[in-house]
């Protein structure tokens, strides 16, 4: 008897299982996706548009990880009827990550002092680069670690009842993701690795027509824009993946922390 | 879960097996950490040879062109060493390298049985077309037994490990002990479901990484539906839900291995 559904997951099978949520709903969630770029356009409103699509593609994922289906309008009218908190969620987080880099900035910057305080010698030279080296690596893990624990900030809001404002789900997610950080890390690694192929095609390949055509002529506009169109195209196809993703390493989050997938097999009960 | 394909084998004995297939994410795991492994070994390679050849060209430079040789024969060693590795592993530990054992997925035969040199080289040798190209992710992706090119070639597929059900080591009070033998007479233990014993199991077992809240929460609800599935009227005094679990899981196990 297999007991794989009360277990949780392990790295390579949440990428397998977003992948495979993915490629069962392909045709709603990309038409969803070229949606959401199409209204990334449009300030504010549109953007406001977007991060409210991404939280309906992980919406309508964990509802079908919890095989409790839903229809994509039922699902969009609980999603919009709270579109600004999924722009408040993004602001949040952007907010503070802003306010991450700039404590980096600063930080880098003091460490120059020593090297200007002591008239430029090599002995201020060597404590100057040593510290900067080590606020650097410190700094860069920092931000790393902050992200991952936000990685999934938009889905309590998408998913949950009781979850109405941007900071709300914001906390919870940090809540969820106390003890998960590099596991989160881990899985995005592996899931940027799945996505390669696509990200070279439609990203970096484009990117290298761009750098041989001169600027300011017809030919480097039109290789601009298509290249943009591409850019965005990618960005379309890959989205809904990262999307289910949030919502199956949510659903393993809520499952180790909570025992969801034990609340849910309770067939007889 | 239906996330994972399953697959059934019929071995060369006529045997039904099934298996789990491995999926992407674990194989682009196995193959990143492999690559890494084997990058931090070929690194170190080219860093000996180079410091090597300089001695060998400074001592004999009246032979032609010995630097483009030597650049030639670690080429050579080169790829030997980068298939040599997948073959070497894949054959010692019947179907798994480095990676494969991280992620815990294995190579096998298509009839189940473990995988030989044969197999293990014809694998590896298409391996860099499968991995520059993508060819082999798209393969993957989309196979219904999830081959690439070095897996149709060879004949091989790779599976998921199976969840060893090991010996479970979460504690067990007294106080569930002594309940556990008076159980079997209050209430009725056979009706409990092999499937919701497996749950109380799970639970006991990851009941520590749970927050406080949402593991009370838990526990409470479980036992009332255990206590209504096996008909218990009288639940003793002081009991905690945990506690009722665990005596619960107790006597079923006792039960089963007597009867």
């Amino acid at each position: 008897m297999s007991q794989s559904s009360i277990r949780p997951l392990s790295i390579g099978n949440v990428v397998s299982a977003g992948l495979v949520l993915y490629r069962s709903n392909l045709k709603t969630y990309l038409q969803l996706a070229i949606t959401a770029y199409l209204w990334i356009l449009l300030p504010i409103y549109g953007w406001a548009k977007y991060s409210a699509i991404n939280g309906l593609i992980s919406r309508l994922a964990f509802a079908e990880l919890i095989n409790k289906p839903e229809s994509v309008s039922t699902a969009r009218d609980r999603i919009d009827s709270r579109l600004w908190s999924f722009l408040g969620v993004g602001f949040g987080v952007g907010i503070r990550l802003f306010g991450l880099y700039l404590l980096l900035y600063f930080g880098l910057i003091l460490c120059l002092i020593p090297f200007f305080a002591l008239g430029g010698q090599a002995a201020g030279g060597l404590i100057a680069a040593i510290a900067f080296l080590v606020v650097l690596v410190v700094g860069i893990i920092a931000i790393v670690r902050f992200y991952s624990r936000r990685f999934v900030a938009e889905i309590p809001l998408a998913v949950e009842e009781g979850i109405a404002s941007g900071s709300d789900s914001i906390r919870r997610s940090s809540e969820l993701t106390k003890d998960y950080v590099g596991r989160i890390q881990y899985i995005v690694v592996v899931a940027f690795v799945v996505t390669l192929p696509i990200q070279i095609v439609t990203g970096y390949i484009p990117s290298i027509f761009q750098i041989r055509t001169e600027p300011n002529s017809t030919a480097y506009w039109t290789v601009y824009f298509i290249s943009l169109g591409l850019s965005l195209l990618g960005g379309a196809i890959i989205m809904p993946f990262w999307q289910a993703i949030k919502a199956v390493i949510y659903y393993d989050l809520r499952s180790r922390r909570e025992g969801l997938d034990l609340q849910l097999g309770d067939r007889r009960f | 879960m239906r996330f994972f394909n399953r697959v059934t084998l019929q071995t060369p004995e006529s045997v039904e097996l099934e298996f789990t297939l491995a999926g992407i994410g674990n194989r682009a795991f196995a193959v990143l950490i492999d690559y890494i492994v084997l990058s931090l070994t070929l690194t170190m390679f080219w860093i000996v040879w180079g410091i090597l050849s300089i001695q060998i060209v400074n001592s004999f430079d009246n032979v032609n062109n010995i630097g483009l040789w030597l650049l030639a024969i670690a080429l050579l060693l080169n790829f030997f060493v980068y298939v040599g590795y997948f073959v070497f592993f894949e054959v010692i530990w019947q179907g798994q390298t480095p990676g494969k054992r991280y992620a815990k997925i294995r190579v096998i035969r298509d009839d189940g049985r473990r995988v030989s040199i044969q197999q293990a080289t014809l694998r590896a040798l298409l391996r860099p077309i499968d991995d520059t190209l993508f060819i082999g992710a798209f393969l993957i992706i989309l196979g219904s037994r999830e081959k690439r090119l070095g897996d149709i070639v060879a004949g091989t597929i790779v599976i998921q490990e199976e969840y060893v059900v090991a010996a479970l080591n979460f504690p067990i009070s007294q106080q569930a002990q002594k309940l556990a033998t008076d159980l079997p007479q209050m209430a009725n233990l056979s009706l409990l479901l092999p499937d919701d014993f497996a749950a109380i199991r799970e639970y006991l077992q990851r009941r520590g990484e749970m927050t406080s809240k949402a593991r009370s929460e838990l526990s409470l609800k479980m036992a009332r539906q255990v206590r209504s599935a096996i008909d218990l009227a009288n639940l003793p005094e002081g009991l905690t839900a945990d506690v009722f679990l665990e005596a619960v899981y107790l006597a079923y196990q006792q039960q089963s291995s007597t009867s």
